[in-house]
């Protein structure tokens, strides 16, 4: 490599450092794996960036490798729970930020769904990317790509909407000292 | 404001990006500088073998050279003891040829 292509390569190493790991943290669900995986990612993209020509092209191809190493991954560990999205305990809404709290029973959500809808919810409000977009890089029709994320928030709406009403019961009970 | 919507912004808001370790662009450099050290290891390595088939080769084709000349300079030899032998028994025949011509005018 010269000079030139490792002052390239460091370049996109640090602007892209955050969603390798994001996308690979979210699917994985450990630091250390999620580090070790986007570590493994930019070796790999070290070796293959003389093929890469535009940046564009290198962003494309690290959420497509990434994707799919990281579900690779995933399935191979057995990381996927055994228990099923209604068997999630429900985080306890008690003296915490409304947002906050949210923001962590989202989370948990998505971490229990199956690998393929998580990659997809990822890439669309992680990644801001389209349905078409987000078919390429998992390549998969567009039509599964947009049925499986109706159905998939359809069940988030759903579970969201039970949880709210027992954390609002739950909030109730404490401050009524029930 | 639909429920679609707010679950959508509330997902974009949850699933914001998250930063890696601070050292973490340094370890990724770190592993490409021993990875293009294997792989400068591996070219020298590579080359070495070449380096060392190209000599077992060319010794090879140099001993089948000296091999094959022997072997003619043995044929020439051998060619060259025919050919006397060959002229010894034409002169012993060219003698009693003679000797039986001149026996045969002496009237004998």
């Amino acid at each position: 490599m010269t000079k030139r292509e490792d002052e390239r390569f460091e370049g996109l190493l640090n602007a892209h450092q955050s969603m390798v790991y994001s996308i690979a943290l979210r699917l994985l669900r450990d630091p250390a794996q999620a580090e070790e995986l986007s570590q493994d990612v930019f070796l790999q993209l070290y070796g293959k960036l003389s093929t890469l020509e535009s940046d564009d092209h290198v962003k494309f191809w690290l959420r497509r490798v990434t994707v799919h190493r990281a579900i690779d991954e995933a399935r191979r560990i057995k990381l996927r729970p055994k228990t099923m999205l209604d068997q999630i305990p429900e985080p306890v809404a008690i003296n915490r930020d409304a947002d906050f709290l949210m923001d962590q029973k989202l989370r948990k959500l998505v971490a229990a769904l199956p690998e393929k809808a998580r990659a997809i919810v990822l890439l669309r409000f992680q990644e801001d990317l389209d349905p078409l977009e987000i078919s390429r890089v998992l390549e998969m029709p567009s039509s599964s790509v947009k049925s499986l994320l109706h159905r998939t928030l359809r069940l988030l709406r759903g579970k969201l909407e039970r949880t709210g009403t027992k954390a609002n019961k739950l909030v109730y009970k404490h401050e009524s000292g029930i | 404001m639909n429920q679609e919507f707010d679950l959508e912004t509330a997902l974009r808001r949850a699933l914001k990006r998250e930063q890696p370790s601070r050292d973490f662009a340094g370890r990724v450099l770190a592993r490409t500088v021993v990875r293009r050290r294997q792989a400068a290891t591996r070219t020298w390595m590579a080359i070495a073998a070449m380096l060392l088939v190209g000599l077992v080769i060319a010794g090879g084709v140099r001993r089948y050279e000296v091999e094959r000349e022997a072997q003619a300079q043995a044929q020439a030899q051998k060619a060259g003891q025919d050919l006397v032998l060959a002229l010894r028994i034409t002169v012993a025949k060219l003698h009693a040829t003679h000797r039986m011509i001149r026996r045969r005018s002496n009237g004998v």
